[in-house]
Protein backbone atom coordinates (compact mmCIF):
# COMPACT_ATOMS: atom_id res chain seq x y z
CA UNK A 1 0.00 0.00 0.00
CA UNK A 2 2.91 2.54 0.73
CA UNK A 3 4.08 1.97 -3.05
CA UNK A 4 0.58 2.99 -3.44
CA UNK A 5 0.63 5.97 -1.92
CA UNK A 6 3.49 7.40 -3.78
CA UNK A 7 1.57 6.77 -7.43
CA UNK A 8 -0.90 8.58 -6.04
CA UNK A 9 0.95 11.68 -5.16
CA UNK A 10 3.13 11.32 -8.54
CA UNK A 11 0.34 10.67 -10.94
CA UNK A 12 -2.99 11.48 -9.72
CA UNK A 13 -2.59 14.94 -11.34
CA UNK A 14 -1.59 13.76 -14.11
CA UNK A 15 -5.16 11.52 -14.92
CA UNK A 16 -4.34 8.58 -13.11
CA UNK A 17 -6.86 7.54 -10.28
CA UNK A 18 -6.58 4.65 -7.95
CA UNK A 19 -9.71 2.88 -6.24
CA UNK A 20 -9.09 0.58 -3.68
CA UNK A 21 -12.29 -1.01 -3.92
CA UNK A 22 -13.43 -3.86 -1.01
CA UNK A 23 -16.80 -5.30 -0.23
CA UNK A 24 -15.77 -5.34 3.63
CA UNK A 25 -19.63 -5.15 4.91
CA UNK A 26 -18.85 -3.12 8.03
CA UNK A 27 -18.51 0.20 7.08
CA UNK A 28 -17.14 1.42 10.81
CA UNK A 29 -14.46 -1.26 10.38
CA UNK A 30 -13.48 0.30 7.13
CA UNK A 31 -13.96 4.07 8.44
CA UNK A 32 -11.93 2.99 11.32
CA UNK A 33 -8.97 1.42 8.91
CA UNK A 34 -9.24 4.39 6.90
CA UNK A 35 -8.40 7.13 10.21
CA UNK A 36 -6.06 4.56 11.63
CA UNK A 37 -3.74 4.41 8.29
CA UNK A 38 -4.58 8.15 7.90
CA UNK A 39 -5.30 6.90 4.03
CA UNK A 40 -5.80 9.51 1.16
CA UNK A 41 -5.98 6.86 -1.36
CA UNK A 42 -9.56 6.84 -2.94
CA UNK A 43 -11.26 3.61 -1.06
CA UNK A 44 -14.90 2.61 -2.01
CA UNK A 45 -17.27 -0.18 -0.52
CA UNK A 46 -18.21 -2.12 -3.61
CA UNK A 47 -20.60 -5.45 -2.78
CA UNK A 48 -19.60 -8.44 -4.45
CA UNK A 49 -16.46 -6.59 -6.29
CA UNK A 50 -14.61 -9.98 -6.17
CA UNK A 51 -17.50 -11.67 -8.13
CA UNK A 52 -18.10 -8.73 -10.71
CA UNK A 53 -14.02 -9.02 -11.88
CA UNK A 54 -14.03 -12.44 -11.20
CA UNK A 55 -10.77 -12.15 -9.29
CA UNK A 56 -9.13 -15.02 -8.14
CA UNK A 57 -6.92 -13.69 -5.19
CA UNK A 58 -6.53 -10.91 -2.65
CA UNK A 59 -5.40 -8.41 -3.21
CA UNK A 60 -5.40 -8.24 -7.15
CA UNK A 61 -5.59 -5.02 -9.08
CA UNK A 62 -5.96 -4.05 -13.05
CA UNK A 63 -5.63 -1.05 -14.96
CA UNK A 64 -8.38 0.58 -16.83
CA UNK A 65 -8.43 3.00 -19.35
CA UNK A 66 -10.00 6.57 -20.77
CA UNK A 67 -12.95 4.05 -22.30
CA UNK A 68 -13.20 1.70 -19.25
CA UNK A 69 -11.81 -1.04 -20.38
CA UNK A 70 -9.25 -3.35 -18.75
CA UNK A 71 -5.62 -2.78 -20.16
CA UNK A 72 -3.66 -4.69 -17.25
CA UNK A 73 -4.24 -6.58 -14.50
CA UNK A 74 -1.37 -8.04 -11.46
CA UNK A 75 0.03 -7.97 -8.25
CA UNK A 76 -0.40 -4.58 -6.90
CA UNK A 77 3.39 -4.32 -6.25
CA UNK A 78 3.81 -4.71 -10.14
CA UNK A 79 2.55 -1.73 -10.31
CA UNK A 80 5.67 0.87 -10.90
CA UNK A 81 6.72 4.32 -12.85
CA UNK A 82 7.15 2.34 -16.11
CA UNK A 83 4.00 0.49 -16.26
CA UNK A 84 1.75 4.25 -15.27
CA UNK A 85 3.78 6.28 -17.87
CA UNK A 86 2.67 3.08 -20.45
CA UNK A 87 -0.31 4.02 -19.81
CA UNK A 88 -0.10 8.00 -20.01
CA UNK A 89 0.86 7.52 -23.30
CA UNK A 90 -2.84 6.26 -24.31
CA UNK A 91 -4.28 9.20 -22.59
CA UNK A 92 -6.74 10.87 -24.45
CA UNK A 93 -10.62 11.90 -24.23
CA UNK A 94 -13.35 9.01 -23.82
CA UNK A 95 -14.92 7.87 -27.39
CA UNK A 96 -18.72 7.71 -27.36
CA UNK A 97 -19.37 4.10 -26.35
CA UNK A 98 -22.19 3.19 -28.51
CA UNK A 99 -22.97 3.37 -32.65
CA UNK A 100 -25.00 6.26 -32.81
CA UNK A 101 -26.97 7.83 -35.89
CA UNK A 102 -24.91 8.93 -39.13
CA UNK A 103 -26.35 12.49 -38.12
CA UNK A 104 -23.98 12.75 -34.83
CA UNK A 105 -21.28 12.14 -36.64
CA UNK A 106 -19.87 15.95 -36.21
CA UNK A 107 -21.09 15.74 -33.47
CA UNK A 108 -19.52 12.44 -31.99
CA UNK A 109 -16.17 13.12 -33.84
CA UNK A 110 -15.68 16.82 -31.33
CA UNK A 111 -16.52 14.31 -28.22
CA UNK A 112 -13.65 11.59 -29.15
CA UNK A 113 -11.31 14.25 -29.49
CA UNK A 114 -12.05 15.98 -26.52
CA UNK A 115 -13.83 19.29 -27.46
CA UNK A 116 -16.75 18.81 -25.58
CA UNK A 117 -18.21 22.53 -26.28
CA UNK A 118 -17.98 21.99 -29.62
CA UNK A 119 -20.08 18.33 -29.37
CA UNK A 120 -22.84 20.20 -26.83
CA UNK A 121 -23.04 22.76 -29.32
CA UNK A 122 -23.40 20.76 -32.53
CA UNK A 123 -26.23 18.74 -30.55
CA UNK A 124 -28.48 21.55 -30.08
CA UNK A 125 -30.74 21.27 -33.11
CA UNK A 126 -30.21 17.27 -33.21
CA UNK A 127 -31.88 17.56 -29.64
CA UNK A 128 -35.20 18.79 -31.34
CA UNK A 129 -34.48 16.70 -34.62
CA UNK A 130 -38.20 15.28 -35.58
CA UNK A 131 -36.59 11.52 -35.91
CA UNK A 132 -36.84 10.15 -32.82
CA UNK A 133 -33.82 7.82 -33.38
CA UNK A 134 -31.52 11.20 -34.24
CA UNK A 135 -33.12 13.42 -31.02
CA UNK A 136 -32.31 9.94 -28.67
CA UNK A 137 -28.94 9.81 -29.73
CA UNK A 138 -28.34 13.47 -29.58
CA UNK A 139 -29.73 13.28 -25.58
CA UNK A 140 -27.52 10.18 -24.89
CA UNK A 141 -24.34 11.94 -25.93
CA UNK A 142 -25.52 15.39 -24.63
CA UNK A 143 -26.51 13.60 -21.07
CA UNK A 144 -23.22 11.89 -21.37
CA UNK A 145 -21.31 15.37 -21.72
CA UNK A 146 -23.57 17.37 -18.75
CA UNK A 147 -22.85 14.66 -16.42
CA UNK A 148 -19.58 15.10 -17.05
CA UNK A 149 -20.21 18.85 -16.52
CA UNK A 150 -21.76 18.81 -14.07
CA UNK A 151 -19.38 16.54 -12.04
CA UNK A 152 -16.72 19.24 -12.84
CA UNK A 153 -18.74 21.67 -11.26
CA UNK A 154 -19.00 19.14 -7.97
CA UNK A 155 -15.13 18.80 -7.67
CA UNK A 156 -14.46 22.24 -8.26
CA UNK A 157 -16.73 23.13 -5.03
CA UNK A 158 -14.99 20.70 -3.32
CA UNK A 159 -11.30 22.46 -4.51
CA UNK A 160 -12.97 25.63 -3.58
CA UNK A 161 -14.00 24.45 -0.42
CA UNK A 162 -10.98 23.56 1.11
CA UNK A 163 -8.63 25.69 -0.40
CA UNK A 164 -6.95 23.67 -2.57
CA UNK A 165 -6.14 26.56 -5.34
CA UNK A 166 -3.87 24.76 -7.58
CA UNK A 167 -6.38 21.50 -8.13
CA UNK A 168 -9.20 24.17 -8.53
CA UNK A 169 -7.36 26.32 -11.32
CA UNK A 170 -6.08 22.78 -12.66
CA UNK A 171 -9.71 21.84 -13.34
CA UNK A 172 -11.30 25.10 -14.29
CA UNK A 173 -8.55 25.64 -17.12
CA UNK A 174 -9.28 22.07 -18.51
CA UNK A 175 -12.71 22.78 -18.59
CA UNK A 176 -12.20 26.28 -20.44
CA UNK A 177 -10.37 24.42 -23.16
CA UNK A 178 -12.28 21.26 -23.44
CA UNK A 179 -15.88 23.68 -22.87
CA UNK A 180 -14.61 26.31 -25.73
CA UNK A 181 -17.89 27.80 -26.82
CA UNK A 182 -19.95 27.40 -24.34
CA UNK A 183 -20.51 30.67 -21.43
CA UNK A 184 -19.24 27.72 -18.95
CA UNK A 185 -15.98 27.98 -20.35
CA UNK A 186 -15.60 31.63 -20.57
CA UNK A 187 -16.21 31.28 -16.61
CA UNK A 188 -14.16 28.70 -15.85
CA UNK A 189 -11.45 30.83 -17.82
CA UNK A 190 -12.30 33.75 -15.67
CA UNK A 191 -12.14 32.24 -12.74
CA UNK A 192 -8.81 30.30 -13.06
CA UNK A 193 -7.02 33.71 -14.26
CA UNK A 194 -8.75 35.31 -11.04
CA UNK A 195 -7.46 32.72 -8.81
CA UNK A 196 -3.72 32.63 -10.18
CA UNK A 197 -3.47 36.21 -9.55
CA UNK A 198 -4.44 36.03 -5.65
CA UNK A 199 -2.49 35.75 -2.94
CA UNK A 200 -4.20 32.49 -1.84
CA UNK A 201 -3.01 30.97 -5.08
CA UNK A 202 0.37 32.16 -4.71
CA UNK A 203 0.75 30.96 -1.34
CA UNK A 204 -0.47 27.58 -2.16
CA UNK A 205 1.84 26.94 -4.91
CA UNK A 206 4.90 28.23 -2.10
CA UNK A 207 3.50 25.74 0.33
CA UNK A 208 3.94 23.14 -1.84
CA UNK A 209 7.10 23.82 -3.21
CA UNK A 210 8.48 24.16 0.54
CA UNK A 211 6.91 21.26 1.73
CA UNK A 212 8.45 19.16 -1.64
CA UNK A 213 11.66 20.30 -0.11
CA UNK A 214 11.48 19.81 2.97
CA UNK A 215 10.20 16.23 2.71
CA UNK A 216 13.19 14.48 1.96
CA UNK A 217 15.10 15.72 4.36
CA UNK A 218 12.67 14.98 7.43
CA UNK A 219 14.17 11.26 7.77
CA UNK A 220 17.80 12.29 8.65
CA UNK A 221 16.09 15.44 11.19
CA UNK A 222 15.80 14.57 15.08
CA UNK A 223 11.88 14.43 15.27
CA UNK A 224 12.39 17.76 17.34
CA UNK A 225 13.67 19.73 14.60
CA UNK A 226 11.54 18.13 11.91
CA UNK A 227 8.22 18.80 13.74
CA UNK A 228 9.68 22.03 14.57
CA UNK A 229 10.28 22.70 10.70
CA UNK A 230 6.39 21.37 9.71
CA UNK A 231 5.12 23.27 12.37
CA UNK A 232 6.48 26.55 10.96
CA UNK A 233 5.51 25.90 7.89
CA UNK A 234 1.52 24.68 8.53
CA UNK A 235 1.28 28.20 10.71
CA UNK A 236 3.12 29.92 7.76
CA UNK A 237 0.42 28.68 5.00
CA UNK A 238 -2.54 27.33 7.37
CA UNK A 239 -5.14 27.46 4.70
CA UNK A 240 -3.24 25.55 1.89
CA UNK A 241 -2.94 21.64 1.27
CA UNK A 242 0.75 21.90 1.92
CA UNK A 243 0.10 24.01 4.92
CA UNK A 244 -2.49 21.05 6.47
CA UNK A 245 -0.13 17.99 5.48
CA UNK A 246 2.70 19.91 7.34
CA UNK A 247 0.27 20.21 10.48
CA UNK A 248 -0.34 16.60 9.92
CA UNK A 249 3.18 15.54 9.64
CA UNK A 250 4.46 17.61 12.88
CA UNK A 251 1.88 15.90 14.96
CA UNK A 252 3.57 12.22 13.91
CA UNK A 253 7.07 13.56 14.70
CA UNK A 254 5.10 15.09 18.26
CA UNK A 255 3.84 11.04 18.80
CA UNK A 256 8.03 10.09 18.13
CA UNK A 257 9.46 12.27 20.20
CA UNK B 1 -21.04 -41.15 -10.36
CA UNK B 2 -23.78 -39.47 -9.79
CA UNK B 3 -21.50 -38.40 -6.47
CA UNK B 4 -18.73 -37.34 -8.98
CA UNK B 5 -20.75 -35.47 -11.21
CA UNK B 6 -22.42 -33.23 -8.16
CA UNK B 7 -18.81 -32.51 -6.70
CA UNK B 8 -17.70 -31.70 -10.37
CA UNK B 9 -21.06 -29.57 -10.28
CA UNK B 10 -20.40 -28.05 -7.23
CA UNK B 11 -16.64 -27.39 -8.17
CA UNK B 12 -17.61 -25.46 -11.45
CA UNK B 13 -20.23 -23.11 -9.58
CA UNK B 14 -17.83 -22.12 -7.21
CA UNK B 15 -15.52 -21.42 -9.59
CA UNK B 16 -14.61 -17.70 -10.00
CA UNK B 17 -14.89 -18.12 -14.39
CA UNK B 18 -11.76 -16.48 -15.60
CA UNK B 19 -10.68 -13.07 -14.23
CA UNK B 20 -11.23 -9.79 -16.13
CA UNK B 21 -8.38 -9.54 -18.50
CA UNK B 22 -6.85 -7.40 -21.15
CA UNK B 23 -9.66 -5.94 -23.75
CA UNK B 24 -12.24 -6.79 -21.55
CA UNK B 25 -14.75 -3.91 -20.41
CA UNK B 26 -14.60 -3.47 -16.96
CA UNK B 27 -18.27 -4.17 -14.99
CA UNK B 28 -19.89 -0.52 -14.03
CA UNK B 29 -19.81 -1.12 -10.19
CA UNK B 30 -21.41 1.46 -8.26
CA UNK B 31 -20.31 2.94 -4.80
CA UNK B 32 -21.78 1.91 -1.47
CA UNK B 33 -19.77 4.14 -0.19
CA UNK B 34 -16.76 5.83 -0.84
CA UNK B 35 -13.48 8.00 0.69
CA UNK B 36 -11.40 10.34 -1.14
CA UNK B 37 -12.14 8.72 -4.70
CA UNK B 38 -13.04 11.54 -7.11
CA UNK B 39 -15.05 14.19 -6.53
CA UNK B 40 -18.56 13.43 -7.37
CA UNK B 41 -18.25 9.93 -8.59
CA UNK B 42 -20.82 6.99 -7.85
CA UNK B 43 -19.74 4.70 -10.23
CA UNK B 44 -17.02 3.56 -12.32
CA UNK B 45 -18.45 4.73 -15.51
CA UNK B 46 -17.79 8.26 -13.70
CA UNK B 47 -13.95 7.96 -14.01
CA UNK B 48 -14.27 8.26 -17.72
CA UNK B 49 -11.41 10.05 -19.25
CA UNK B 50 -9.36 8.93 -16.35
CA UNK B 51 -6.99 6.08 -16.41
CA UNK B 52 -7.84 3.91 -13.43
CA UNK B 53 -5.44 1.82 -10.72
CA UNK B 54 -8.20 -0.54 -9.31
CA UNK B 55 -7.11 -2.50 -6.84
CA UNK B 56 -9.58 -5.35 -5.15
CA UNK B 57 -8.69 -6.00 -1.63
CA UNK B 58 -9.65 -6.71 2.19
CA UNK B 59 -8.92 -5.56 5.53
CA UNK B 60 -6.52 -8.39 6.76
Amino acid sequence: MPHLVEVNEKYRDKGVEIIMATDVDKAPELEKFIADKKLKLGVARVPDIYKLVKAQGYPTSYGIDVDGNCIWRGHPQQCNDSLIEGWLKDLRAPRVPRKLHDALSSAVNAYDNGQYGAALNGLEKLLKHKDEKIKADAQYVADLLNGRLEMNKAAAVIHRNSGDLERLVALLEADARDFSGLDYAKDCASEAKKTKAGKAYKECVEAREKLARLKPTLATMKPADAQKALGKLSKDYPDTPAGREAAELAREFEEKK
Amino acid sequence: MKTLLTVLLTLLAASPGYAMDKGEEAPNFRFEASWNTLPGARQLTDYRGKIVFLEIWKIH
